[in-house]
């Protein structure tokens, strides 16, 4: 029983290679595309992340200020 | 808690709708003009700094009368803190057009009419702070700095909306002297833009008005301490 599933495993793992393989081949230029198609996603990533830091500082900044004002 | 916060988590949600919509929106392929790809987009960021920077030098305008209306410390502190901010957002505008300009006109500056006119409005508004920070009576500071507020807005006038509007510039709408306003025409952008545009522009102006804020209730509580600390 545990020899078959070694034997299964290995294949798959065997056919798996097959299958990046066949990929990276038929798909090279088309993956090309697609990675230039995806990188405006990678700049709206940064620009979603700059945004939610500016206003994370900003709610701080306001509460202190807020905590200030009461004390004073 | 923070205080009156609706309006802050609007600008918030506006601001995040216009950073991911703004890449996301689909861009009309035949654009009117010069081809402008993706760098379209740019309208999204960098346009909204000019509608915000005039809203923010009106706000500052207003509050210069107010003050030689009715001198009073909080109007003079209002005054030169939109102003403040509204070179904060002139400054923006003209790096980002810069930048824009670079890979669309071929140059950072190119003498644009309307380039040249932003440059000379903001110099106009360096020198409000010059002037300010020269003057050491708190009164004078503010009854000086008012009128001059006046005067720098004023100026907006032929700087930015008339002189531009005489010539030829590469803005869009500014070819051949048909008169449209050259940095923005409604017919330029397509309905799916303008629904990020529009937005756009509410959300930036409103982060600038919570910074503005933020400044004001900084200098009001440092008043204080200097009085009676």
């Amino acid at each position: 029983m545990g020899r078959i599933k070694l034997i299964a495993s290995l294949c798959i793992i065997l056919f798996s290679c097959y299958v990046v393989n066949a990929q990276e081949l038929i798909t090279e230029e088309s993956r090309k595309a697609a990675r230039n198609e995806q990188s405006i996603y990678i700049v709206m990533a940064v620009v979603l992340t700059l945004m939610l830091g500016i206003f994370l500082y900003l709610f701080n900044l306001d509460k202190k200020l807020s905590k200030l004002e009461k004390e004073g | 808690m923070i205080r009156k916060s609706w309006w802050k988590l609007f600008a918030f949600i506006l601001l995040m709708y216009t950073c991911s919509m703004g890449f996301l929106v689909k861009i009309p392929q035949q654009l009117p003009g010069v081809p402008l790809f993706h760098s379209i987009r740019n309208v999204f960021f960098h346009v909204p700094m000019w509608f915000a920077m005039m809203i923010f030098f009106t706000v500052s305008l207003i509050y210069a009368i107010k003050y030689l209306i009715k001198p009073s410390t909080k109007h003079d502190i209002y005054s030169a803190i939109y102003a403040k901010t509204g070179v904060l957002f002139g400054v923006l505008g003209i790096i980002t057009g810069a930048i824009w300009a670079n890979f669309q006109w071929g140059a950072y500056w190119s003498g644009d009419p309307k380039q040249n006119g932003a440059a000379v409005a903001l110099l106009i508004y360096f020198a409000y702070f010059i002037l300010r920070g020269s003057l050491t009576d708190e009164e004078k500071k503010a009854r000086v700095g008012a009128v001059y507020n006046i005067f720098a807005f004023f100026m907006l006038f032929p700087t930015l909306w008339i002189l531009p509007r005489m010539v030829e510039s590469l803005h869009p709408g500014g070819q051949g002297g048909s008169g449209g306003n050259p940095a923005l025409n409604g017919g330029d952008m397509s309905a799916e833009m303008r629904m990020v545009f529009w937005p756009a522009v509410i959300g930036f102006t409103l982060l600038g008005v919570w910074m503005s804020t933020l400044y004001i209730r900084f200098q009001i509580l440092k008043d204080k301490k200097l009085n009676y600390g």
